[in-house]
């Protein structure tokens, strides 16, 4: 009789545990690691604890600091020393770690969940060379903050209005975005138009990508934004990269004292904190307005300004368009997940990778406080009631709306995607705070960053940094 | 009355001193009590007049969700102590050596070491295809004890003496740490693929740490040893006490204030390095410092969790400070040299 027991109990532990884990992954350890939490972090660690029940499979979130990921990544990976089953990343290392790299399974490039994701990460940011190496696991992009108590107030309306010959309303343009920043510049009320990031290793250089994207990102010269897809010959010295340059410049006018000092971390508590009238900034600044800042349930999100005028490299003028074209940059462009090939659980590490970018799970992560994971689904944009917990109704619509308008633009511009990018980007904030300072010119500051990146992609390989470009912005092999 | 104004002015100028030096500290523990809006929105300074303080931080860190905490600091400890301890011991050893022994190293036998390793190294590994651990092994033994016999051989050349020995430790500390700490997590890859994983254990970390301190600890005994009277230690060879009894018994104990202040000044730079961690930790013995630094995100200085980090690192280390200090002061201290 006990033998009987002992054995009907036996058998319902197995069966239990075939129906629990699924696939089993009984005994695996996957080692999984990132920047340090709570951003990213913290979505893992949340995912891991759905993915240990259904497979019985055990995940170590490993933290690094972000500005030691790339080497910490690259020398483990490029050393096979096992060390990672999966890592998150970001795109524009997507180039040096993809030789070290597994491609995502077939299975997972299919069906509902696959389709669900937004064309302009499965498509052309999870791609390297033809094939698919990382799994957008959140979606980036600057757009606009504005702020609904000031937009919305009919005194402040009118005299934009009365001042500016046109109704007081989101900018689309950054002439009307600098209209407004000047309008609304009221040192001595302790209101400043605006908050851009100027710092060096403040993250400056992606807000100087947004303004230059609308003058540089060309409709009809794809991949043309950073360097000539045909020579690889650095345009950041072109006439729209001035302009953008010129503005970007001209906005430390209307920005707090200190700004120069200013990196993305303390813009988003100034527009948060009702100090100045708007920013453009990832979706932090929204969220810290709506849940801790002191203009809670005026925030308002739009796709950042655009231009009617860009700059053609191929016949060497300015092309006016009718319309106002929007090129909203896919700044820092969402945090990757990838596996890389030197782990011992490929299987079980893609079927992780599976769980955090499944809609259930990354439906609750968008919605989670500090999760640092923002919308990149179809299905993400589709359940405003979700965001009660972050957003009032309005701030949610405009959140969604901006962000969906922004991948959905026809001209999206993708950041920069190279092998060397830190090499690439070091150089530019060299001379991009010189010429902030003050110390150089502009067009001098951008000569010198155009002669340092062709003496980069020399140095690189010409014809091999030129393959990755226009891999990199989605263009055929020459 | 010359001598109050003096007085006065030194006091004064040692409080501007103190100021100075405190400020910073107070700096770090009230920014840790602030919510962020008080961090960015102009610079504060009183708890409950400038801001409301809240322990937001605090709870976002031991919580975990910003990385595990009690993980690293565990490793910390435990590396730190033993690789100190093990840096001191054998720095005291090799210290002890330089102060009473006379060194003659040909300089042929030192070149002959260098060649016999690094030629041998490329002949195993290059052509013999034997794995990086195994050739190493193989060559340093192989030219360590052909430089023993080449030292005493009557060649000619210069000689180097004990200065130079003591130089050369410490002139490991003068290049740049990602020279050596690239190299050893090279080796230590290799070291793994043989089958002895040292990448993010212990042991590993342990013995880059004791190689780390040592250089410290060597030259700072050497001056605390050279102050023990060579009389004492004579009078203990005349009663036929042995050389290893007299280090332990009789030196150690007599130079404690030195071993103290050594240890300190090798467990402060132990405690707080960051390269050798990073390169040589993934997960399970990750220590302090890469979590520090890992404060600062791809999300920008968020300065309250920054210092919530920064204290939680001091702590340890000023409760050890104490300790020893009240060590050096204590009459532990009765057989040291007044």
């Amino acid at each position: 009789m006990k033998k009987l027991l002992l054995t009907t109990v036996a058998f319902g532990a197995m069966t239990g545990a075939a129906i629990a884990c699924e696939p089993d992954y009984t005994g695996v350890t996957l080692n999984v690691s990132t920047q340090n939490g709570p951003a990213i972090a913290s979505a893992l660690a949340a995912a891991a604890v759905s993915w240990e029940e259904r497979t019985c499979g055990t995940v170590n979130v490993i933290e690094f600091p972000f500005g030691e990921l790339y080497p910490k990544f690259l020398t483990a990976m490029s050393q096979q020393t096992g060390d990672f089953d999966a890592i998150g990343f970001v795109p524009a290392w997507l180039p040096d770690f993809a030789p070290f790299l597994s491609t995502m399974p077939a299975a997972l490039q299919e069906g509902s969940n696959w389709e669900d994701i937004h064309p302009v990460y499965r498509e052309r940011l999870m791609v390297w060379n033809g094939e698919v190496k990382s799994a957008t696991m959140d979606g980036d992009m600057h757009m606009l903050n504005l702020r609904a108590d000031l937009l919305n107030d009919p005194d402040e309306q009118a005299a934009f209005e009365a001042e500016y010959g046109y109704p007081l309303a989101s900018p689309v343009t950054w002439a009307q975005y600098y209209d407004q920043a000047a309008f609304f510049h009221r040192p001595n009320d302790g209101l400043f138009g605006t908050a851009e990031a100027y710092r060096r290793g403040g993250q400056q250089f992606w807000y100087f990508f947004s303004h230059a994207a609308s003058y540089t990102n060309h409709p009809d010269n794809p991949g043309s934004m950073f360097f000539d897809p045909e020579t690889m010959e650095a345009q950041i010295n072109n006439p729209g990269w001035l302009r953008a340059l010129e503005e970007y410049k001209r906005g430390l006018d209307y920005n707090p004292p200190g700004a120069l000092n200013n990196g993305s971390g303390d813009v988003r508590p100034l527009y948060a904190g009702g100090t100045v009238a708007m920013n453009y900034d990832w979706a932090d600044s929204g969220d810290l307005g709506s849940t801790e800042g002191a203009i809670e349930g005026h925030v308002l999100l739009f796709i950042v300004p655009g231009s009617t005028e860009i700059w053609n490299h191929v016949s060497d003028q300015w092309d006016s368009f009718d319309e106002v074209v929007h090129s909203p940059f896919l700044a820092f462009g969402g945090w990757q997940l990838a596996v890389p090939a030197d782990s011992e659980n490929p299987e079980a590490a893609w079927d992780f990778v599976a769980e955090v970018i499944s809609p259930e799970v990354s439906g609750s992560a968008i919605v989670t406080a500090n999760s640092g994971v923002n919308p990149y689904r179809f299905s993400h944009y589709e359940n405003l009631e979700n965001w009660s917990s972050v957003f009032s109704e309005e701030e949610a619509a405009s959140y969604l709306g901006a962000q969906r308008a922004s991948l959905d633009a026809p001209n999206v511009a993708l950041d920069l995607r190279l092998p060397g990018f830190f090499s690439y980007t070091e150089v530019l904030e060299i001379e991009l705070s010189k010429a902030l300072a003050g110390e150089v010119e502009p067009q001098a500051a951008l000569d010198a960053i155009a002669e340092e990146w062709d003496a980069l992609t020399e140095e690189f390989g010409r014809d091999s940094q030129l393959a990755a470009y226009r891999a990199s912005v989605g263009l055929p092999p020459m | 009355m010359e001598n109050r104004t003096l007085r006065g002015l030194g006091l004064g100028l040692c409080l501007i001193w103190l100021f100075f030096s405190f400020f910073p500290l107070y700096w770090v523990f009230v920014t840790a009590f602030k919510p962020p809006l008080a961090v960015s929105q102009g610079a504060t300074y009183i708890p409950f007049i400038d801001f409301r303080p809240t322990l937001q931080a605090f709870r976002d860190a031991l919580s975990g969700i910003r990385g595990d905490f009690f993980g690293p600091i565990a490793s910390s400890v435990m590396i730190s102590l033993v690789a100190t301890a093990l840096s001191v011991f054998l720095g005291s050893m090799a210290a002890y050596a330089l102060v009473r022994f006379q060194f003659r190293i040909r300089l042929l036998s030192g070149l002959t070491f260098g060649i016999i390793s690094i030629g041998g190294f490329v002949l195993l590994n290059g052509t013999f295809d034997i794995t990086v651990p195994y050739a190493l092994l193989i060559v340093l033994v192989l030219a360590l004890v052909a430089s023993i016999y080449v030292n005493r051989l009557p060649l000619p050349g210069p000689v180097l003496g004990n200065n130079d020995v003591t130089f050369w430790f410490v002139s490991q500390r003068m290049f740049p740490p990602i020279v050596s700490a690239f190299a050893l997590f090279l080796l230590y890859a290799e070291v793994g693929r043989a089958g002895l994983p040292l990448l993010d254990s212990f042991l590993g970390m342990v013995l880059a740490y004791t190689a780390f301190g040592l250089p410290f600890a060597v030259w700072l005994m050497r001056d605390f040893l050279s102050t023990v009277p060579v009389e004492v230690e004579e009078a203990a060879q005349v009663d036929n006490i042995g050389r290893i009894r007299i280090f332990f018994q009789i030196v150690l104990p007599m130079s404690l204030p030195g071993l103290l202040a050594t240890s300190m000044i090798v467990l402060a730079f132990i405690w707080n390095e960051f390269l050798f961690a990073l390169l040589l930790t993934t997960g399970d013995w990750q220590t302090l410092p890469i979590l520090i630094a890992g404060q600062n995100s791809s999300r920008g200085d968020e300065w309250w969790a920054i210092s919530v980090a920064a204290l939680i690192a001091i702590v340890p280390m000023v409760i050890v400070a104490a300790i020893l200090g009240r060590m050096m002061r204590s009459g532990l201290l009765s057989g040291s040299i007044k």
